[in-house]
């Protein structure tokens, strides 16, 4: 009947139609948080979910600043001034917690402490990144942060559903070290971005936290990978990656050059050196947050405990210094 | 044939509307992009290029500096060009970063002052998906 045949052709050429207006669409989205640029690049239903899986970044921004208060929220710079026990959000509980952890896990290398020993370096450095002279600071001073570093400790309770934080001094004669959270932060919250994208169902994504936290996806490219390169620290130098993360600590960007050597803000907790002996390292693995606290940890690590921490935590990384590589066991597992 | 499609000649032009759609838009998708000039410097503000001095033409500029101010989130920047380089003279940031890191000439890594939400890359092809 011909009525009947005109109706089924409608459906037919609609239905393609219909399908085509549903699909995913690539998106890019960059916001500015933890003193850098933050961005994501993502197929994904609509704009908005890339502004939803960024928003870890700027939230533990505020929460872990230990320079500002920021008004609303106890974060990091409050519990830094209080004198007594402070009620915290739990989600800044869970960090300080996890702050706790990854210092025993990379046994004492990252220490959550040192926020009195990395600004006295950046005040003696900072003149020389706005191009003036720049000076040391004196062993008087490095010695006496790393007194109160040693004089303090992190409590933290959770008592039926209420969560403090106080940093006690042991000797209440001596002085008392500050929380510094800028090892870990980012990492963090990357973290936390990651699992935004998982349960969004995001396949083809990453997220480049300032280049120097990096989450990926798969590619939409052949085989699903991106491609990584180290313009200035590794010229040459390509890597392979999908589904999984990066995380590099190096001198190159922060760094400044005093009487033939490179000083920066990545300290070492146990002696207050700033100057490491190579320039840096990116590591890869699976936790994002716990990533950042590695390869901090890992510019201090003697370089024959370096293959034993990465076995331990199940990363792999390269070492490099003026544009050579020293160590390497990440980009030979990638080849292989 | 005529009354047949005297009583479906609404159906019809429905079914060519949205075919007509449904081609624009595929044919879209599909076009090449144009590409850039690795000799332009792109300046954005949150993302957005700027309105004045987003879109530098280094190669157009000689071998000495050259300076610019452009607004950015919190203040103003300094920005000092030259013949297929350019850098961030100066900043009210508190970090400094974007002075420190001096000159760009290539794709890459780019200059971010975070404080002022400003980015500045040297556009082109860059290889890579990511620059560490």
């Amino acid at each position: 009947m011909p009525g009947c045949n005109v109706t089924y052709l409608k459906s037919i050429l609609l239905l393609p139609l219909l399908f085509s207006c549903s699909s995913k669409g690539e998106f890019k989205k960059t916001v500015f948080a933890m003193d850098t640029s933050i961005s994501c690049a993502a197929e994904a239903e609509k704009e908005e979910d890339l502004s939803e899986v960024l928003s870890p970044f700027e939230y533990y921004d505020s929460l872990a600043d230990a320079n500002f208060h920021h008004y609303g929220t106890i974060d990091v710079y409050d519990i830094n001034q209080a004198s007594e026990p402070l009620e915290v959000k739990k989600d800044l509980y869970d960090l300080l917690r996890f702050a706790l952890e990854m210092e025993k896990e990379t046994e004492g290398y990252f220490n959550p402490l040192c926020y009195g020993l990395s600004s006295l370096w950046k005040g003696a450095l900072h003149p020389a990144l706005a191009g003036e002279s720049a000076f040391l600071p004196s062993q008087e001073d490095i010695d006496s942060e790393l007194e109160k570093m040693r004089n303090t400790e992190l409590l933290l309770e959770e008592k039926e559903g209420v969560y403090t934080a106080f940093l006690s001094k042991i000797n209440p004669e001596k002085g008392r070290a500050s929380l510094d959270l800028g090892g870990i932060a980012k990492g963090y919250a990357a973290e936390i971005a990651k699992q935004k994208a998982k349960e969004k169902n995001w396949e083809h994504y990453y997220i480049n936290g300032g280049s120097s936290t990096l989450v990926f996806g798969s590619s939409t490219k052949s085989g699903g990978y991106y491609s990584v390169e180290w313009k200035e620290d590794l010229p040459g130098k390509r890597l392979l990656i999908k589904d999984a993360c990066l995380s590099t600590s190096s001198v190159t960007v922060q760094g400044v050059e005093i009487s033939g050597k490179i000083y920066s803000h990545i300290v070492n907790p146990f002696n207050g050196e700033a100057s490491p002996s190579f320039t840096g390292v990116t590591l890869k693995g699976e936790d994002a947050g716990k990533l950042d606290a590695y390869s901090t940890a890992l510019m201090w690590v003697e370089p024959s405990e370096r293959e034993r921490l990465e076995k331990k935590w199940g990363v792999q990384g390269i070492y490099y210094k003026d544009g050579q590589v020293l160590e390497d066991r990440l980009l030979i597992e990638a080849a292989s | 044939m005529r009354p047949f499609w005297k009583k479906h000649l609404g159906d019809a032009i429905v079914i060519s509307v949205f075919s007509v759609l449904a081609l624009s838009l595929a044919l879209y998708a599909a076009l090449p992009r144009g590409g850039s000039s690795s000799h332009q410097a792109e300046i954005t503000l949150d993302g957005k290029r700027l309105e004045k001095n987003g879109l530098v033409d280094l190669s157009s500029y000689g071998e000495e500096e050259t300076y610019f101010t452009i607004q950015g989130y919190r203040g103003e920047m300094k920005i000092a060009v030259k013949k297929d380089a350019i850098r961030v003279a100066h900043s009210d940031c508190p970090s400094q970063y974007c002075v420190h890191q001096g000159w760009i000439e290539k794709p890459g890594r780019p200059l971010v002052c975070a404080y002022n939400h400003i980015v500045i890359s040297i556009l082109g092809e860059e290889g890579a998906d990511i620059i560490l």
